[in-house]
């Protein structure tokens, strides 16, 4: 028997509940076995054998879910590609060596295609040679390159074997995700029901909650911003909602007292994983705080010069197009600062987004919860700039509501920034943009220099 | 931009640098005001703030790219930051050079 056994005899004991709303239909557990057996006997009628590369294209659906609980169950290893990667999908199928590409058009029809490739990469072939079913997850870019993070599906698969409530979940983050993918299993596991949005705008958010009485909503800072500004849970009924769980970027202090604030009963939660390492356990010391403890029977957690590293059972195989980034004894440095507080940590930010003004630390986040505050702004990303006189300066990008006189705007914000910021925080410089500052994914983006943001400056 | 406009430009932009700072809010501005080091007006992170409002606001309504802090600014045998009347001379220097490249 294969390696999900566990998981389908689950969905046998369920047959008529659903695991996924999808265009506001539903779809049962029987629904789900049935296909993956449909998908079974194409794979085999295919020849796609345990150990094939196998790309599948597609975005969240019913379908996309049963063939891959079908590749995975045949030991295949994964390589999912969502719209949003468009772009570099032809370089992710040749790092990834991609043999078999599985596409589900918008009908929710599969097509098989072969590609005449051969699997050299040595970690991909000591995976196969185990007999295992792979995972390959590729970061988001956002440093340069995309890196091709391969891990032994075998190893993400053992938390879920414990059994947890099971909740109506909104999926947010798609299936060529960590997060996405730890979502989907973990209802799955607990025989619960994803909602899918095919608009992840806060409005569609919104109205999907209401419509379905969903419980769970997994996200990002990034959005919960969004969801503020457009006041959108003013216009739905959103008190199905038990838990939001927010990570993938450190979250502004203010914009979580904000959502504490207009849905005081949510459990606001933060969650920590990395592509590299998979989704740890987390607590909240509480929901308006910003503390957190993560760790978990699979993790071991260290913070060496302010930086945290983890040791995971579950942590990625290797790159499959760059050098290891584990130490000797299996300890990964994730670059994110932070602050430790007995069992609990705060995360700062990124250790490569620190701005270093005159010698002291800035981090971007602080910055951009107390500037979120200010009147006319909508968003704001706050990044560092090469200055002579202090190494660096802090830059803040704005996104405004109205069109405002740049210089009264500074005057403003400096005057606002004085009673809430050390005075090396407060931005020595600002443009003024009109491009939203956020990626497909939700997570603010601060990569690109001011210059080439499309900066306009307002002053006439 | 002539130097007299210039050292307006300059003296506002201080007096609203300075604006929430109750020791120095009303201090006089003159030529020989001392920017950065003994009795200077600012700190380092003032004086980077002056430099960049400067800079952007020169850039705005002359449609420049000049950049006031750089290394040769900073290589300066006596530093274009001493003091108001320095940093103006510096500026219209660079304002001619940048005219007579154009």
């Amino acid at each position: 028997m294969g390696c999900l056994t566990w998981l389908f005899d689950r969905f046998a004991s369920e047959p008529t509940r659903s695991f996924m709303l999808w265009r506001d239909q539903a779809f049962s557990y029987a629904w789900l076995l049935s296909h993956i057996a449909e998908w079974n006997s194409r794979l085999d009628a295919a020849d796609v054998t345990p150990g094939t590369v196998v790309a599948i294209e597609g975005d969240y659906s019913p379908e996309v879910v049963a063939l891959m609980l079908a590749l995975i169950e045949r030991a295949t290893i994964l390589v999912p590609l969502t719209s949003s990667v468009e772009v570099h999908k032809e370089e992710f199928k040749q790092i990834a060596e991609v043999q078999v590409v599985i596409a589900i058009d918008a009908e929710e029809r599969g097509s098989i295609s072969r590609r005449a490739t051969e699997v050299t990469n040595e970690l991909t072939r000591s995976l196969i040679s185990k007999g295992d079913p792979g995972l390959v997850l590729f970061s988001s870019g956002s440093t340069g390159k995309s890196k091709a993070a391969l891990h032994n599906f075998m190893g993400l698969l053992e938390k879920f074997k414990t059994r947890r409530h099971s909740m109506v979940t909104l999926t947010f983050l798609l299936l060529d995700h960590i997060g996405g993918i730890n979502t989907l299993l973990y209802v799955l596991s607990n025989t619960g029901c994803v909602v899918t949005v095919q608009d992840r705008d806060p409005d569609h958010v919104c109205a999907a909650i209401e419509r379905h009485r969903v419980e769970v909503l997994p996200t990002s800072p990034t959005f919960l911003n969004l969801l503020l500004i457009s006041e959108a849970y003013k216009r739905h009924d959103l008190s199905s909602l038990k838990r939001v769980t927010y990570g993938t970027e450190p979250m502004p202090e203010h914009t979580l007292q904000r959502i504490h604030e207009i849905m005081p009963g949510v459990e606001l939660l933060q969650t920590y994983g990395l592509s590299e390492i998979g989704i740890m356990r987390s607590k909240s010391r509480s929901s308006d705080s910003l503390w957190v403890k993560v760790g978990g029977e699979d993790f071991e957690t260290r913070i060496k010069d302010g930086t945290l590293w983890l040791k995971a059972r579950s942590a990625m195989l290797g790159y499959l197009n760059a050098p290891s980034p584990f130490d000797a004894d299996g300890w990964f440095n994730t670059g994110d600062a932070v602050e430790v507080d007995g069992e609990y940590i705060r995360i700062l930010g990124r250790q490569s987004e620190m701005i270093n003004v005159g010698g002291q630390k800035v981090y971007p986040a602080e910055v951009e919860s107390v500037l979120l505050q200010l009147p006319n702004v909508r968003d704001v990303a706050v990044v560092g700039e090469p200055n002579p006189i202090t190494g660096q300066v802090v830059v803040a990008r704005f996104n405004l509501f109205e069109p405002e006189d740049v210089g009264a705007f500074r005057k403003r914000m400096r005057a606002f920034c004085r009673d809430h910021l050390a005075s090396f925080k407060i931005p020595a410089k600002i443009v003024i943009v009109e491009d939203e500052q956020y990626s497909q994914r939700f997570k603010k983006m601060r990569r690109q220099p001011a210059m080439a943001a499309g900066g306009t400056t307002n002053e006439s | 931009m002539n130097r007299s406009e210039l050292m307006d430009l300059i003296v506002t932009t201080l007096h609203d640098l300075l604006a929430s700072d109750p020791a120095r809010a009303d201090v006089s501005i003159e030529d020989g005001t001392r920017l950065y080091g003994p009795e200077g007006l600012l700190d380092s992170l003032r004086l980077v703030s002056l430099v960049l409002d400067l800079e952007q606001e020169i850039n705005d309504r002359l449609d420049t790219a000049i950049t006031i802090a750089d290394s040769r600014a900073m290589s300066q045998q006596r530093s274009p930051f001493r003091t108001v009347g320095s940093l103006a001379d510096y500026i219209v220097g660079l304002l001619a050079r940048e005219q007579s490249a154009a």
